[in-house]
C-alpha cells in the first residue's frame, strides 16, 4: 500500500502535511509529517490524505483528526482514527496514477485513467499522465492518451510531439527495390563468422572492408557508416 | 511472395535472419536482423516482448538525433533493468533480399547510460511502435524472414 500526502484545507495551516507510510520490513504504518515547526503543538487539525490501494485497485481518500505531536507507529496512538470518505477530485485522481506507475502496476494504472474524466482534463495533465504512462510500461495506453490530447488541445506543442512520436508505425513505401547487398552482408557472416569470432568487422555488399577489436577503433577506420551502406557489428 | 489461400498478398519482402547468441556470455539463440535506422545500418533481435526499436548504445551516438526533436526523458524497464533514455520517431528500412523492401516510421527508444552498465543487451526491434504494423513469418529451415504490409 502507497500513500501520499496532501496539504491540509486552506484555511488550515498551509504547508503542513502528514501521511502514513507503511513499512513493509515492520508491517507497520509510520505516521510521517513535513514542516512540523509551522504547527500549533496543541491544537489539533483535520488531515486528508489518499490511499492508494494497489491491490484492490482502489483509491480512498482518508480524513482524519491529526495531533500534532504524533510520530513513529499508528498503532500506538489511539486518537489516531481514520475516516474514510467518498471525496474525490482531480488531484487525487493523478496521485493515484503517480501511485500506480511508482509501483509499476499496470492494470491499476488503466484502471486509474479510465476512472478519470478527461475532458475536463488540461493539456499539462495529459503530458504528465502520458509520461507516467511510458514510465509505468503502459505504451499503449500512452499512445491512447498522446492522440486524444493532441486531439482536444491541436494547438499544444508538447501532445502534438508526442501524439507524433507514439503513433502507430507508418508504412512509407512497402515497395521498394530489393537489396542483395544487405543479404550479402548477412552471407557474409555466415560464409566467414568462425574466422573473425569476437573481433568488429566492417561490412558492404558482401565484401569485408576492416575488422578490429574494438567498436570505436573500427569506427575511426571506416568513420560513421551512417547513410553509406556499411554494417559495423561483432562477429559472435 | 507468400500468398493468403484466397489469393491476397501476406509478404512481399524476404530477407535472411541470423539465429545466435548476442554475445559471448549468453547462451540462448536470437533472431538477428539486418535493419537501417535512419539509414545506419545495424543488426538487432526481434523481440515481440518489447515495446519500440531500441538501440544500443554505442551506435545511438552514430545517429546523432536531436534532442529536441525526442520526447522529455523517461525511463524504460529493459530485460529487468530501468533505463533512461529518450524517445524518438524514425525512419526505419527493411532491405529485402528478395522482393520488395519496406521503409516505414517508428518509435525508437535511445537509452542514455554507458556501455558498461548497458552490457551486452543487443539491439532491439520490438512489437508496439514497429512489429505491430507489419506481417511477419519465417522460415526456419532456411533462416528467412518475410515481411509484408498489413493491407
Amino acid at each position: 500500500m502507497t500513500i501520499n500526502t496532501r496539504p491540509l484545507e486552506p484555511d488550515s495551516l498551509a504547508e503542513w502535511f502528514v501521511g502514513l507510510k507503511w513499512d513493509p520490513s515492520q508491517d507497520l504504518e509510520i505516521v510521517t509529517s513535513g514542516n512540523p515547526t509551522m504547527l500549533p503543538k496543541t491544537t489539533p487539525g483535520t488531515v486528508y490524505w489518499t490511499t492508494h490501494d494497489i491491490l484492490s485497485r482502489k483509491v480512498k481518500v482518508s480524513r482524519e483528526v491529526f495531533y500534532p505531536d504524533i510520530t513513529g507507529s499508528a498503532s500506538a496512538y489511539s486518537s489516531f482514527t481514520r475516516e474514510y470518505t467518498s471525496i474525490s477530485n482531480p488531484d487525487e485522481e493523478m496521485a493515484g496514477l503517480v501511485a500506480a506507475a511508482e509501483a509499476s502496476d499496470e492494470r491499476a494504472f488503466i484502471e486509474v485513467t479510465e476512472t478519470i474524466n478527461w475532458s475536463t482534463r488540461s493539456a499539462s495533465d495529459y503530458v504528465k499522465a502520458i509520461r507516467l504512462a511510458i514510465s509505468a510500461g503502459v505504451h499503449l495506453k500512452a499512445r491512447h492518451l498522446a492522440t486524444e490530447g493532441a486531439k482536444r488541445y491541436p494547438a499544444n506543442i508538447e501532445l502534438n510531439k508526442m501524439s507524433r512520436i507514439l503513433a502507430p508505425p507508418q508504412i512509407l513505401s512497402s515497395s521498394l527495390p530489393p537489396r542483395p547487398d544487405a543479404g550479402a552482408d548477412m552471407q557474409w557472416l555466415r560464409t566467414h563468422g568462425d574466422e573473425f569470432r569476437g573481433q568488429w568487422v566492417a561490412l558492404k555488399a558482401g565484401d569485408l572492408l576492416r575488422s578490429a577489436s574494438t567498436f570505436d577503433e573500427i569506427i575511426q577506420m571506416v568513420g560513421n557508416p551512417r547513410g553509406r551502406n556499411i554494417l559495423v557489428t561483432k562477429v559472435y | 511472395m507468400l500468398l493468403f489461400g484466397d489469393g491476397r498478398s501476406f509478404a512481399t519482402g524476404k530477407m535472411t535472419y541470423e539465429y545466435r547468441p548476442t554475445s559471448q556470455q549468453t547462451a540462448s539463440n536470437r533472431l538477428i536482423l539486418r535493419v537501417e535506422i535512419n539509414n545506419l545500418p545495424l543488426l538487432a533481435i526481434v523481440d515481440t516482448g518489447a515495446p519500440y526499436v531500441i538501440v544500443q548504445p554505442k551506435y545511438a551516438r552514430l545517429l546523432q538525433l536531436d534532442p529536441t526533436e525526442a520526447l522529455e526523458e523517461t525511463q524504460l524497464m529493459i530485460r529487468g533493468t530501468t533505463f533512461k533514455g529518450h524517445i524518438h520517431r524514425v525512419l526505419v528500412n527493411l532491405p529485402a533480399s528478395e522482393g520488395e523492401s519496406m521503409s516505414l516510421e517508428a518509435t525508437l527508444f535511445i537509452p542514455e547510460t554507458d556501455e558498461v552498465s548497458w552490457g551486452n543487451l543487443p539491439s532491439f526491434l520490438g512489437m508496439m511502435g514497429f512489429l505491430e504494423r507489419i506481417r511477419f513469418a519465417i522460415d526456419p529451415f532456411e533462416d528467412s524472414f518475410y515481411f509484408g504490409t498489413l493491407s
